[in-house]
């Protein structure tokens, strides 16, 4: 339990794979990883700015199509 | 995403090599890896997809230009400011001037967060823990405490809780900035 404490009070700023984060977006993950992501997106002002406008798009199973 | 070859290169090796050769190769595989990132930075300012797109494709130029100037070294939080200032050039340009909440959170310093890890080096932090998390108010308590116990989702706090999504969010937030201030001020205290 103390482990799972610290990670609230942990500040590093983890990187997030852009394929799992598409991979969140569309809904493709157990909630396993999805608690992982949502962890890491806490501490990671980037890729949680990133997700909040990614979230927006109309179709987001086009969404690897524009980054290619 | 083609680039898995180079994932055992890191941003910082990436640039280096760029400085060192001047092959802009280089530049490409780090800019790649962030595309999806600036892909959607850019639509959460510019509610636009068309926009954000072409953004993405004047940010890479930007950089490029930009880097062949000056060294930079923390590349990761440098190309995040350049697409966040890319987007406030281009809100501003469409309506002459910015509602203030955007503006506020736009030049919002990127290293506002105090290093706590130096917080678990002290033993008296996790009793101090257990004792803030009762000050937290229920809803803040009930969603950091699902979250960061439980290991539950964003999306299976909202069907057990009854909040929304943004809702759940939220309350972790702010729990868990509640829960570091409350601590920072704890230790003090036991110091003097």
């Amino acid at each position: 339990m103390a482990d799972n404490l610290k990670d609230i009070l942990s500040s590093l700023s983890p990187d997030i794979d852009q394929e799992m984060l598409l991979l969140y977006l569309q809904n493709k993950l157990s909630e396993e990883k999805r608690h992982e992501i949502e962890k890491k997106l806490l501490d990671n002002e980037f890729a949680d700015d990133a997700l909040e406008g990614l979230q927006q798009f109309d179709d987001k199973q086009r969404i690897n199509l524009l980054v290619e | 995403m083609k680039v898995e070859k180079y994932s055992h290169i890191t941003d910082q090796e990436l640039l280096q090599n760029y400085y060192s050769s001047e092959d802009s190769k280089w530049l490409g595989i780090l800019l790649e890896r962030y595309t999806l990132l600036l892909l959607g930075v850019c639509m959460k300012y510019l509610k636009n997809e068309e926009e954000a797109k072409d953004s993405v494709q004047q940010i890479f130029l930007k950089a490029i230009t930009e880097l062949k100037k000056y060294k930079v070294e923390y590349f990761k939080s440098w190309i995040y400011m350049v697409a966040k200032n890319y987007c406030l050039m281009k809100l501003r340009d469409r309506q002459g001037k910015l509602p203030a909440e955007l503006n506020e959170k736009l030049t919002a310093t990127a290293d506002s967060q105090p290093d706590t890890s130096t917080l678990w080096q002290n033993d008296k932090t996790l009793d101090l823990m257990n004792e803030s998390m009762k000050e937290l108010n229920h809803e803040q308590r009930q969603c950091v405490t699902l979250f960061y116990l439980q290991k539950k989702s964003y999306h299976e706090i909202s069907e057990q809780t009854g909040y929304n999504l943004l809702q759940v969010k939220s309350y972790i937030q702010n729990g868990k900035r509640n829960l570091k201030i409350l601590i920072e001020r704890k230790l003090k205290d036991k110091a003097s």
